[in-house]
């Protein structure tokens, strides 16, 4: 009995090593490529660094003015954050707790945004914006990115608040809360796992965005940091040491954005014992 | 009297302020470039010259062009395989993680780093391992003495779906895996302890009672998988093969965007759009009616 | 009731932000569905003129600093003036650029794109200004060979403005010289070359070509079907557009077996498919390939991946048919092109600027982060490489206008897609050919494509694009 359990214990672990393995090594090549000069790179593909460029770092750091992309990039993803979450959460609230005429369509035609293809209908969404006089501004990058996230943001936090027993707000609201005081109080704090998720989904989609950002940004002081990214793999010569440092500095905030997201994530999931 | 009246258009009028500024911002910044695009595909243009009217013409065009077929039928099956992949990883790495062990956060944290990097990383990336000539997945292949599964990974056109398909998944798996996670630690404890007095065993403790309770988690996987597979994933095939080799990978997206960048064709390019929208819609509405059982959907 | 307020407060002021920005001042004009009027907002700040040249992200590093400097000796000899200068985006990307700066009201006095944009989209949809007269003074600056495909029509609508695209065999000159081998001139010399490279080692890979970038297959074709019909490709290319001429012939469907005989006959291997130009440098580097069929730019990208370990050398396209003439498509990297919406009021300095940039000295200066093949500009000097010899006597002498800049994407596309297929057995050529006569087909009929769209052009449409005042002669 005993010798099975070990056995299967022995066998997960084997499993969770090799899925490491497999998950990690290939940031590992990058980070190593990202300190190779480019002929090393080119001849010793797989291998480790023989000495360590930090230079690449500071050449794309500079190259590609990093530091002004990651504000931009922060304004950008920020504001979206901090523009969705709220109307989201309002709209879901509305759908999943409050009976009201219609309440079904809005949930289907909020839904349907979900179901838009991107890409080519950026383009008629470029005409709207020259419309609007958003061409070449972070807060028109920022509302058409709400607008794509809002059909997910609603889908989600709307099956989140359903599961939620109903008694809470009667409770709240027999304590003089009004309606929306009983949305703020009680029912925001045991969704923070789906708010949570929006922020590492959602956000970081936006983080990452290319495709709006290219189209709608058009002065470089105000590019993001995946434009940023293009100027070294747009051509036809790509630097690619340098481009992995690019991509080492880009790709490191998010990461702890999530080490820190993922603890709150789980701890609100657990103490809220709100059932799933 | 006047104050009764006035609280009860408050009440009535909450829900509808409360999804005011979700409609208002969806309809301007999401409908209007829909209903747009449906206007253009209804044209004959290049992009840059004057539009011509064209009907419904466009349509035709693309119902008639077989390419077009190829990419949706590469893009059924990137769905159907996709969707499967994912939602089986999350869940299994979900149940490998939630018991405690040594090293558990890290492991956590490195599956999901892949969901953090954009697609600019993840094509270099696996373009590289998958090089025919060097890269890394052949080299191992053949060392392990395994070199009879070399293949050409993007080069050979039976394979090189399957191989952007896995892709996906690498990257994607870590977050499935923290969504069943959550549903996981969701479900109450007594039930299951409930289940050991009866003398359950693990496989029936997993088919009646996790599999049940995760219900709404997997909606929301298998929507997000399923979605992203027809309107979420230009990024990754573009990345990897262009679409190639022999219009292989070709799949929706991609040869939208062909047709509107590469070919000018706007018109056919939002026809297109259109018809994918409207196959999402039907995939996607059986799907929740399917799978959804405890909403109060069909008010 | 408090927290009511202060929603439905919040909830205004979202509302109106919305508004101010919606209505904020915009000098922004619409696209109207006429040819594209010009943009309304004066290039005029405190005193000074602006012009504003824009192109894609200059794939040279220190080639955006050669710019600033002339930039900033331009301005110097000319108080008053400034030229702002904005590189974004990829070169496959200019046309979407050129539309959206359009569309957002922008002003863009100068543009530079790669030349195939110029035939296939931009001159037909009236985004260019005739250059003709404008630049009737300064012709005599450029390089003839180097104005291949900017005519269109008779009309002048770009000026070439960078290195020459040229293509040709890169070899390993290195491993070559150790195995005794020559510069093959005919396609029986390569074939043998490759079979004792393979006898020398058996797992290279004899030649290697990007074949993951669609858009290189098509050079093969070129350069085969110029031999295989007799010189005459590009007058036949003319009349296949126009109609007088199906692209089924015996003459087409040899140029394509000429180009499936280097994969049949072991040249070429599979592992093509999935190279791109990072996959080319790379196996060049580590010896697993020791030729390769492309462009200059592949050049400097292999001279900087392997340094000092290995000499590379050129040669141009074998012989594939007897007794033919090579022919390869050879054009400049970069137009610059001015465009119809552009300010009119700055044609004046625009043509002050262009004046400027191409004196000899001052396009030195742009190119110097480069190894110039060959000068737009005549007395800028090309680059002492070591491959100068072979590209002056044997390689430029034949170049000829790149096919593919002549006919429409949908053809291009066509050809992207046969000539690899017919490699790997997945068509034959006949049906290769046949695909490229359907592409064209499908283009009239669903397209409203004229290859000679400017016979049928309206005044309206000439009046668009013709500048409305020639500036005098600046040359100094």
């Amino acid at each position: 009995m005993k010798t099975k359990k070990i056995a299967t214990r022995t066998l997960a672990y084997l499993a969770l090593l090799v899925v490491f393995l497999i998950i990690i090594y290939p940031v590992v090549w990058m980070i190593a490529g990202s300190l190779k000069t480019e002929q090393e790179f080119y001849q010793n593909v797989w291998g480790l660094p023989s000495q360590f460029q930090w230079d690449n770092y500071s050449r794309a750091w500079n190259h590609a003015k990093l530091g002004q992309k990651y504000v931009n990039s922060l304004l950008v993803t920020g504001g979206f954050l901090c523009i969705l979450l709220p109307v989201v959460c309002c709209a879901a609230y509305a759908i999943a707790r409050v009976q009201f005429k219609g309440k079904n369509w809005v949930f289907r035609y909020l839904l349907m945004g979900v179901m838009i293809p991107g890409g080519v209908l950026a383009i008629p969404s470029f005409a709207l914006a020259v419309k609007l006089s958003l061409v070449d501004t972070r807060t028109g990058l920022t509302l058409f990115c709400v607008a794509h996230s809002i059909a997910f943001g609603v889908f989600l936090m709307r099956s989140f608040f359903i599961s939620l027993p109903k008694s809470l707000e009667e409770a709240a609201m027999i304590d003089g809360c009004t309606r929306f005081g009983s949305f703020l109080r009680v029912i925001l704090p045991l969704s923070v796992p789906g708010l949570m998720t929006q922020v590492i989904y959602s956000g970081l989609n936006v983080w990452n965005n290319y495709l709006m950002a290219n189209l709608l940004i058009r002065s470089p002081e105000k590019q993001t940091l995946p434009l940023g990214l293009a100027i070294f793999t747009a051509e036809n010569n790509v630097k690619y040491p340098v481009l992995f440092a690019a991509l080492v500095c880009v790709t490191v905030p998010m990461l702890l954005v999530y080490i820190a997201g993922q603890k709150t994530f789980i701890a609100g999931m657990t103490a809220g014992a709100v059932k799933g | 009297m006047d104050h009764l009246k006035n609280a009860k258009l408050k009440s009535r009028m909450f829900p509808y302020l409360m999804c005011a500024p979700a409609l208002v911002i969806f309809t301007v910044f999401v409908l209007f470039p829909f209903l747009y695009g449906i206007y253009i595909s209804m044209h004959n243009w290049n992009g840059l010259s004057a539009m011509t009217w064209n009907g419904l013409k466009n349509y035709l065009y693309v119902l008639t062009d077989s390419v077009f077929w190829l990419s949706m039928k590469h893009t059924f099956i990137y769905a159907i395989l996709v969707t499967i992949l994912k939602n089986v990883a999350g869940l299994l790495l979900a149940l490998l993680v939630s018991k405690e062990f040594r090293g558990r956060t890290a492991f956590r944290v490195a599956v999901y780093m892949p969901v953090t990097f954009s697609y600019v990383v993840i094509g270099v990336l696996w373009s590289w391992i998958y090089n025919p000539t060097f890269g890394i997945l052949n080299n191992f292949l053949d060392t392990v003495g395994a070199g009879f599964l070399i293949q050409g990974w993007l080069s050979d056109p039976n394979v090189a779906l399957y191989s952007i398909i896995f892709v996906d998944v690498w990257k994607w798996c870590g977050f499935h895996m923290i969504l069943y996670l959550a549903g996981l630690q969701s479900i109450p404890r007594d039930l299951y302890e409930a289940a050991d007095i009866d003398g359950a065993s693990r496989m029936q403790k997993f088919l009646r009672i996790t599999l049940p309770q995760l219900n709404s988690t997997l909606v929301i996987n298998v929507l997000m998988s399923i979605t992203g597979a027809f309107i979420a994933n230009y990024d990754v095939v573009n990345i990897m093969t262009g679409g190639g080799p022999f219009n292989s990978t070709e799949v929706a997206l991609t040869y939208t965007m062909r047709t509107a960048l590469s070919l000018n064709n706007m018109g056919k390019a939002c026809a297109m759009s259109v018809l994918l929208f409207l196959f999402v819609l039907v995939f996607g509405f059986i799907q929740m009616r399917a799978m959804s059982r405890d909403e109060n959907y069909a008010d | 009731m408090k927290r009511f307020k202060a929603f439905a407060l919040a909830l205004v002021m979202v509302l109106s932000l919305f508004a101010c920005t919606a209505c904020s001042g915009s000098s922004s004009s619409q696209a109207s569905s006429a040819a594209p009027a010009s943009a309304e907002e004066p290039a005029v700040s405190g005193g000074e003129r602006v012009i504003y040249l824009v192109g894609y992200s200059r794939a040279v590093e220190g080639e955006e600093t050669n710019w600033a400097k002339v930039i900033e000796a331009f301005e110097q000899e000319n108080p008053g003036m400034k030229v702002d200068v904005r590189w974004q985006g990829a070169a496959s990307e200019s046309v979407q650029n050129l539309s959206s700066a359009q569309m957002a009201g922008e002003t863009i006095d100068l543009f530079v794109t790669g030349p195939a944009n110029i035939n296939a989209t931009l001159a037909g949809s009236g985004y260019l200004m005739d250059m003709t007269e404008l630049m009737a003074p300064y012709m005599d600056r450029f390089e003839e060979p180097m104005l291949s495909g900017l005519y269109i029509g008779d009309k002048l609508w770009g000026i070439p403005y960078g290195d020459m695209s040229i293509s040709m065999v890169i070899y390993n000159k290195t491993l070559f010289d150790e195995l005794g081998l020559a510069a093959p001139e005919t396609y029986d010399e390569l074939l043998e070359i490759a079979n004792t490279l393979k006898e020398h080692d058996a797992s290279i890979m004899p030649m290697l070509h990007m074949g993951k970038m669609p858009m290189f297959w098509p050079m093969w074709f070129m350069e085969t079907y110029a031999q295989t019909s007799g010189n005459n490709s590009l007058d036949n290319v003319y009349k296949f557009l126009g109609r007088e001429r199906q692209f089924t012939g015996a003459e087409e469907q040899e140029a394509f077996e000429k180009v499936k005989a280097f994969y049949d006959d072991g040249i070429l291997s599979a592992e093509t498919f999935d190279t791109d130009v990072q996959g080319l440098v790379a196996a060049f580097a580590q010896g697993k390939t020791a030729m390769c069929y492309s462009m200059g730019f592949a050049y400097t990208a292999l001279k900087n991946a392997v340094g000092d370990s290995m000499d590379l050398g050129v040669f141009p396209f074998p012989q594939v048919v007897e007794g033919a003439r090579t022919q390869h498509g050879g054009g400049t990297s970069d137009a610059l092109v001015i465009p119809s919406f552009c300010n009119q009021d700055n044609l004046d300095i625009t043509m002050k600027f262009i004046e400027y940039i191409t004196r000899p000295e001052n396009a030195t200066i742009v190119f110097s982060a480069r190894d110039l093949l060959a000068p737009t500009i005549k007395g800028v000097q090309a680059a002492d490489i070591p491959i100068r010899d072979a590209l002056d006597n044997e390689i430029i002498p034949d170049a000829m206008q790149f096919l593919d800049w002549t006919w429409p994407a949908e053809v291009n596309d066509a050809f992207m897609q046969a000539i690899p297929a017919t490699l790997a057995g997945q068509m034959t050529c006949e049906q290769a050919a046949q695909s490229i006569q359907t592409a064209l087909d499908t283009v009239y009929s669903q397209r409203d494509y004229d290859p000679e769209w400017w016979n049928s052009w309206t005044q309206e449409q000439w009046d668009a694009v013709t500048p409305s005042v020639i500036p005098p002669d600046y040359s100094v």
